[in-house]
Parts: structure tokens; C-alpha cells; sequence
């Protein structure tokens, strides 16, 4: 078994910090240099990659589902009964995204989503998780005191609201519905759109309307 | 397995950093190489999503937290790489030197031995599958989970569920069965539930009576359950 102590301890271990930044940068260098010299990877797809989940993809995705459903009921029934379907109907392309699940908030019922064995989160609708949704904070305690971890980040609920936690275990990927805040009535669906957060749709915020000119 | 991964209701961290502007991006080029090579890898067949993650999960524990989420890619990319025979690792060290580093200053990944070698399959196909047999639980279902770990390999049943009594919540479609994905044992399909369980199933009488979380979990962690009075409009769709 010396060998595999060794292993286990490599040179490089106690790195922390800015420092083991740069060492994983070095390292990554080197990995897409083999990858790309065996003919599995090219430089193209990483830089495809980067524009991909920097620019292309993000929260907006989620938002036109969102904006959709607080306009249009027959879309949210549509989207309650098989939401990865209903994406089409918004213009919001599936990738990867197998199976879509929507839970909807509702007056004393309150939605969030997590994962804690990972960190799955619906990228196609929401673009890359935001780093406190891959934290150990978050996934240790969003299921086990919601209502404490929603207050620190700012979210406070009434005591008698209840809280759904999603744990995503499975593909299956879960965004909330938030609630259509009031004062919104005279929104048309692109103003709407531009309210919905991310943190809304993962349930860690409510979605606010605009102040009053 | 029982791992550092299995982080749900894991006591001692506080509050997450957590700042509404925080913007999710890849902000260093390190970030998307983990990522590309990721799913490059992926396609090349030589892993799939569920020996990934049980890459991932295999990794020092005491390593997992420091090297954060992209640092856990890139060491589950190398070790694929380094397991699956693509490259040697001595041919990583030597492109780390014509870089003009210092190999020993770079941040390996822990291995830990054995590796479990895997056979190359079409990643493409997705991971839902059709299947004859009929869900063997129904909305509304009284349902218990099993009470331990599976198995010691990967397995998607977290330790705070174990042994506990929930509800079923939503039936989703047959999807390849992980545990045997990570392993060579073939997909075996098996349906999928969101499982509702009391916080005070969960955690204890003194945890919040309007608090439930909802888990996906495979059919083979599930057996029936007796009905309960207070399972009546439970359930919540």
C-alpha cells in the first residue's frame, strides 16, 4: 500500500489559494496540450466552451419560461405537465437538459432547488450554477435548515410558509416558478422578462417590481 | 460510497458567500479547459456521467474542499485520463516542465486506488429509457427508503434520507440506473420518483413542521410503506 500513500499524497497537496490557482491552471494547460495531441479534444472547443457558458447561455433562458407562464395559463399548465416539452414553445433550446421539472411558488408555499451530492443544477436554462450553489455551505445546510440559509442570504419567509426543498439526485433538473410580484399588471411579457433573476428561479430570492417613477 | 460528497445536512458550515451580483462564468481559461475536456471525454466514450461523478467522489476527501467545484473537474479529467490509459503520467509531467514549471509545484490530483476501469459506450444516447414494466409506485405512494448504503460504490441515496418514510411526490420516466453506469454492470433502467419527506423525518421532532424536501431516488432504493392518516393531501404536485 506505499505506493498508493503516495499517490494520495501527491507533490502539490498542501497548495492553497492563489497559489494552487495558478498550479490547476498549469495543470489544465498541460491536460488540454495531451488531450488535443490524442485527437480527443482541440483548443477550438474549449474557446467554443468559455463563449458558450460566458455568453450564450445564461438566466435569460429561464426567464422567457417564467415570464411565459405568468402571461399565458394554458403555457403554465402545459409547462406543469411537461415542461421540458413547453421549452419549444419559448424558443429555449434543451441540450443536454433530459427531463425539465418546473415547481411553482405560490401564496404560503415556497420552492428551492439544491443538490447535495454534486451540484446539478438546469444549465441550458439557467447557465452555469453560481459558485454558493456549489458550496459545501449551501448543500449541507439548504435541506437541513432552509428557512435559516434563505434568511442569510436575504430571503425572509413567514414562519407558516412552507418550504420545499428539491434535492436533485437524479437528471431530472428543477427550476422554480417565482411568484409574479404585484404592481406588475401592465407588464407585457418582455418587461416581465427582464425581473426574473436567477436566484429567483433556484428559490433563493423573491422577483421584485420595478420601483415606482 | 459514503463520501465527503455526500455534504446534506452535514453540520459546521456557515453562512454560503453569497453576494447577489455574483456573476457565474468562466473566468479563467484553467475553468474552461475542466470543462471542454469534461465533455470531450464524454464523447470520446472513455467515461460516462455516472463514473464521472464516482471519479469525483473518490477523490481525498481532504483535498475535495479545498480545490473547489472546476478544481474536482480537472482532477476527475487527469485521473480519467491517467485510468483509461490516453496518456501516462509521465507524459503530463513532461508538459508541465515544457511549460518551465515545476511539476512538484503543480496541484495533482489525489488518486485513490483501485481505479475502476471502464468500457468505452456511446455517451450521446442520453440517459432515459423506454421500458415494459409499469412504475412500481404510484403518486401519493407511502414509500420507505433502504436504510443503508447501497453498496460501496456510486449510488445516488444520500445519508439523510436513509431508512426514512416519505411520499411519492412525482413518477418520472425509466433513466439509466447510476449505480450500475459508474461500474460496468450495463444501464438497467429503473424508474425514477421525487420522494416528499418531512423535515421531521428528516431531522427529529424539533425540526420545522412547513419545511419538506423532496429527493429523486431510483426504484431499487425504495420499498412500499404502509399508509399513514397523515399522509391525506400531503402531497404536494
Amino acid at each position: 500500500m506505499s505506493n498508493d500513500q503516495t499517490e494520495a499524497h501527491p507533490p502539490g497537496h498542501h497548495l492553497h489559494g492563489p497559489e494552487l490557482v495558478e498550479a490547476q491552471a498549469v495543470r489544465a494547460q498541460a491536460l488540454e496540450t495531451v488531450l488535443v495531441d490524442k485527437g480527443i479534444l482541440t483548443p477550438a472547443e474549449v474557446d467554443e466552451y468559455i463563449e458558450t457558458w460566458n455568453r450564450r447561455i445564461g438566466p435569460l433562458e429561464g426567464a422567457k419560461v417564467v415570464a411565459r407562464a405568468w402571461v399565458d395559463d394554458g403555457f403554465r399548465a402545459r409547462l406543469a405537465d411537461d415542461a421540458t416539452a413547453a421549452l419549444a414553445e419559448v424558443g429555449v433550446e434543451p441540450g443536454r437538459l433530459e427531463r425539465l421539472e418546473v415547481v411553482m411558488n405560490e401564496p404560503g408555499v415556497h420552492n428551492v432547488v439544491c443538490c447535495t451530492l454534486c451540484s446539478c443544477y438546469p444549465w441550458t436554462v439557467l447557465g452555469l450554477p453560481p459558485s454558493w450553489y456549489k458550496s459545501p455551505e449551501y448543500r449541507s445546510r439548504i435541506v437541513r435548515e432552509p428557512r435559516a440559509v434563505l434568511s442569510e442570504m436575504g430571503l425572509e419567509l413567514e414562519a407558516e410558509t412552507t418550504i420545499n426543498v428539491w434535492d436533485s439526485s437524479s437528471e431530472v433538473r428543477y427550476v422554480v416558478i417565482p411568484e409574479r410580484p404585484a404592481g406588475t399588471e401592465n407588464l407585457n411579457e418582455d418587461e416581465l422578462r427582464g425581473l426574473v433573476t436567477r436566484d429567483s428561479m433556484i428559490g433563493v430570492a423573491r422577483v421584485e417590481a420595478p420601483d415606482q417613477p | 460510497m459514503d463520501g465527503i460528497h455526500d455534504m446534506g445536512g452535514f453540520e459546521g458550515f456557515g453562512t454560503p458567500d453569497f453576494a447577489p451580483e455574483q456573476m457565474a462564468t468562466v473566468d479563467q481559461r484553467w475553468v474552461g479547459i475542466a470543462g471542454a475536456a469534461m465533455f470531450a471525454l464524454l464523447r470520446s466514450g472513455r467515461t460516462n456521467v455516472d463514473a464521472y461523478r464516482h471519479r469525483i467522489e473518490r477523490l481525498d476527501p481532504t483535498r475535495y474542499l479545498p480545490i473547489g467545484y472546476w478544481g474536482r473537474w480537472l482532477a476527475a479529467v487527469e485521473a480519467v485520463i491517467v485510468e483509461q490509459g490516453i496518456a501516462e503520467p509521465s507524459e503530463i509531467e513532461a508538459e508541465i516542465r515544457d511549460q518551465g514549471h515545476d511539476p512538484a509545484r503543480s496541484a495533482a490530483p489525489p488518486r485513490l486506488a483501485p481505479p475502476v476501469a471502464l468500457e468505452a459506450r456511446d455517451n450521446t444516447v442520453g440517459c432515459i429509457r423506454s421500458v415494459d414494466r409499469a412504475p412500481g409506485f404510484a403518486v401519493g405512494a407511502p414509500v420507505r427508503t433502504v436504510d443503508q448504503a447501497p453498496h460501496a460504490g456510486h449510488h445516488r441515496l444520500p445519508r439523510y434520507c436513509r431508512g426514512r418514510r416519505g411520499v411519492v411526490a412525482r413518477v418520472y420516466p425509466a433513466f439509466t440506473f447510476p449505480d450500475t453506469m459508474a461500474h460496468n454492470g450495463g444501464e438497467q433502467p429503473c424508474h425514477v420518483y421525487a420522494v416528499r419527506f418531512a423535515a421531521t423525518e428528516l431531522w427529529g421532532p424539533g425540526a420545522d413542521p412547513a419545511q419538506h424536501c423532496h429527493i429523486d431516488l431510483f426504484e431499487p432504493y425504495l420499498v412500499p410503506d404502509h399508509p399513514r392518516p397523515d399522509d391525506a393531501g400531503t402531497v404536494q404536485r
